[in-house]
């Protein structure tokens, strides 16, 4: 007999509520299954690695490696899937004492309320003390019973808590390192890497003739090193680890991919493009002179023979024209082939100085019309003329002076009017993916952290496909001359990874063909005044992608004068038009030459784009 | 694109796996690339269900606050709160070790490129 009126406190203090319990049981079971689903897919994927990779004493652990975590999964599964269970039943567990003790606090309020009501307080009055003594009874029975759920559901966390596991009640649960989250796409682009850099390097030990036949018998994986390239720091690592003979023996026997690998040091790209050169150019002339013979003998060449010999023109007028380049090469300005891919057209960048020990790498990007045959010695004459401005710059400025430039035809820019695919961006969004893997595979081979000690000088349409490079991949300093206009995705000089204030762009005034690519056909009017600076009418308007002009205040440029100018006393002439190289391209031709463009010799826009090119502004301040 | 590339040059490829085999080596390149790639987005969704299990052990304990099974139920989440990373770590290390052994491969298939070239085999340079 219990003397003491019951009271809320004898209930069983329920706290959780079942539908949270419930969810968390849900959520356990199907995590885990989840889990164990991965797994068991890994592990019946990984089953057949036996079949296609096996080297006895390398591999022999690798078919069982999937064995532990696909039991960890299903322990953890099991033991997920069992707790689950016993939270759901601890749930209706839950549900149960609640209602009952919801009942018993109704029936001890109702019990209170008449010893209230007869006079009694905490002292149970005689006749209310039976009804008092069978709520004790039944409080004490849901006491227990919650006591029993909770022991429950204890007992099948301790059972399931694993057989290494301390079960320490009470401790909390933060000593498990935490998940470590790791790229797997790039852990197996590593294995990848791995199987094929190896690969090439024993093949190497053996002779250039080794590889030369695996090439041939592979090409789909020559192809595909270039197409889908292991990152240019692994190259990079690789090829330093790499003997001299072996290092020969892959210029000359994978020359063709080794010529165009980024991470390749570049002095061994120019020996491979060397090497190409040597053999593929006599190698063509040969055929097209057959083609051509057969031709004079009117045999009719079969679609594939015709497909051939146009190609063959193409191949031989690159090679031909690139080895005219490296001709002028001199101990001062050295030229070198350091990227050289014979399809169609056929695609080159030639460097002026040394890449491989340059302080400061600045890529010229040219604009429509330019290929490999016509143009890359007119091109490199220009990169070698901004690389000669740059040195002096840099002697006046007092900083290295050891720079390159490249000559960089590595796109395949649009036809000259009357076609319009200058007015079209499609072709700048290629050729601006070529140039990012391009300024990546400098940082990377260089080891250089990303974007610095790189800039790019762009010419006319260049700087369509410069700025859509640029977006995506960091440069030190951009300089955009006689812009062909910028595509709308990169709506202003902020939407360029290029550092605020780095970013110039220049046009002359008397430039009337770069507003073209913008869509304006403009032409001068007849002015009594300044002929140097003619004014303009727009006559008509064309439809471009691209019509934005990197000189407008809204696009945030900085601007430099390529117009006549006297620079700290000296005179320096202004563009005559739009081209940038005229006086090379005529000189280079055995002509005197009238005009001067860009990048042409005592211009003001070379003297100003030397300065921007190397940080600087064109009065020669350091540009933070 | 590559991964067609690929398995047009495994077919020619595994018409030399015997030779291979008889050598007591085999690469199938495009194939255990395939393998490992499929393994590697298995790894990816397993690394994803790590992260709900986790979530879900939180959500656990956190419905049993001020219960006496709070504490079994944080030392439950202690134990098992490394099984799940413990299999995307597994996982990570198989396509690792594969990694690891590709040099190893590679220097096989390299000489069995030199062999079968050599010996004027018209089939391909190597099992690769």
């Amino acid at each position: 007999m219990t003397a003491t009126l019951i009271d809320e406190p004898a209930l069983p203090d329920v706290r959780p509520v079942a539908g949270a319990v419930v969810d968390g049981a849900d959520a356990l079971r199907n995590a885990t299954a989840g889990l164990r689903a991965a797994a068991h897919d890994a592990g019946r994927t990984w089953s057949g690695i036996d079949a296609v990779l096996r080297s006895p004493g390398a591999t022999d652990a690798l078919p069982r490696a999937m064995d532990a975590p696909v039991a960890t999964a299903d322990g953890l599964a099991s033991a997920g899937a069992a707790v689950a269970a016993a939270l759901e039943t601890f749930a209706d567990q839950v549900t149960t004492v609640r209602r009952r003790r919801r009942a018993l606090l109704a029936d001890i309020e109702e019990l209170r309320a008449r010893v209230s009501a007869s006079g009694g307080n905490d002292t149970v009055p005689v006749e209310h003390r039976a009804d008092n003594d069978e709520l004790h009874g039944r409080a004490r029975r849901l006491r227990s019973r919650w006591a029993q759920a909770q022991d429950d559901l204890n007992g099948v966390f301790r059972a399931r808590s694993g057989s290494g596991g301390l079960f320490l009640p009470g401790l909390g649960g933060g000593t498990a390192p935490p998940l470590v989250m790791v790229d797997l796409a790039g852990v197996a682009r590593g294995f990848d890497d791995a199987l094929r850099l190896p690969l090439l390097r024993q093949l190497a030990a053996r002779g250039p003739e080794a590889l030369g036949r695996w090439a041939a018998e592979h090409p789909h994986e020559a192809a595909r090193l270039l197409d889908h390239p292991p990152a240019a720091r692994t190259v990079a690592a690789w090829w330093d680890g790499l003997g001299t003979d072996e290092r020969t023996a892959l210029v000359t026997g994978f020359s063709a991919v080794v010529g165009n690998l980024e991470g390749v040091r570049y002095a061994d790209r120019a020996r491979a493009n060397r090497h190409t050169l040597e053999v593929e150019l006599p190698r063509a002339r040969a055929r097209y002179a057959a083609l051509s013979a057969d031709i004079a003998r009117s045999r009719p060449l079969s679609a594939a023979e015709r497909a051939e010999y146009t190609l063959l023109a193409e191949r031989v007028g690159a090679l031909a024209a690139l080895d005219r380049t490296l001709r002028a090469s001199t101990a001062a300005a050295p030229r070198t082939v350091v990227a050289l891919t014979l399809g169609s057209p056929p695609l080159a960048a030639v460097a002026v100085g040394d890449l491989d020990t340059a302080s400061r790498i600045t890529v010229a990007v040219p604009g429509m019309g330019n290929t490999v045959a016509g143009d890359i010695e007119a091109w490199t004459a220009g990169a070698g003329n901004l690389r000669e401005a740059q040195r002096s710059a840099a002697d006046r400025l007092g900083v290295d002076r050891d720079v390159a430039t490249v000559a960089w035809i590595g796109y395949d820019t649009p036809d000259m009017p009357p076609s319009v695919e200058v007015l079209g961006s499609r072709k700048a969004a290629a050729g601006a993916v070529r140039l990012r893997s391009f300024l990546e595979g400098a940082s990377g081979t260089r080891g250089w952290p990303a974007g610095a000690h790189l800039a790019v000088v762009a010419h006319s349409y260049g700087t369509t496909t410069a700025t859509l490079a640029v977006a995506q991949t960091p440069v030190a300093d951009l300089t955009l001359l006689a812009s062909a206009g910028i595509d709308p995705s990169v709506p202003d000089a902020r939407a360029v990874e290029v550092p605020r204030g780095h970013v110039w762009a220049s046009q002359a005034d008397r430039d009337f063909v770069a507003n073209v690519g913008r869509g304006s056909v403009e032409l001068p009017l007849p002015t009594a005044g300044d002929a140097s600076a003619p004014d303009r009418v727009t006559v008509a308007d064309l439809a471009s992608t691209h019509r934005l002009d990197p000189r407008a205040p809204g696009w945030r440029a900085r601007i430099f004068s390529s117009d006549d100018e006297v620079i700290e006393g000296r005179s320096f002439r202004g563009s005559d038009g739009h081209a940038a190289t005229p006086a090379a391209e005529a000189a280079l031709r055995g002509e005197p030459g009238k005009d001067v463009g860009y990048l042409d010799r005592g211009t003001s826009s070379l003297r100003n784009t030397a300065y921007t090119s190397l940080g600087f502004t064109p009065g020669g301040r350091k540009i933070p | 694109m590559a991964q067609a590339r690929m398995a047009q040059g495994s077919t020619a490829q595994n018409s030399t796996a015997q030779g291979s085999t008889a050598q007591g080596w085999h690469v199938d390149v495009a194939g255990a690339q395939a393998v490992v790639e499929r393994t590697a987005r298995a790894g990816t969704t397993a690394q994803a269900a790590a992260l709900d299990v986790d979530r879900a052990l939180q959500a656990v304990v956190g419905s049993l606050a001020g219960t006496a099974s709070a504490g079994a139920a944080q030392s439950f989440r202690a134990a098992r709160r490394d099984d799940a990373p413990a299999v995307v770590r597994g996982v990570v290390a198989a396509v690792t070790a594969a990694a690891a052994v590709a040099d190893a491969v590679a220097e096989a298939d390299a000489e069995m490129a030199d062999r079968t070239t050599a010996a004027g085999s018209s089939r391909g340079a190597g099992v690769r």
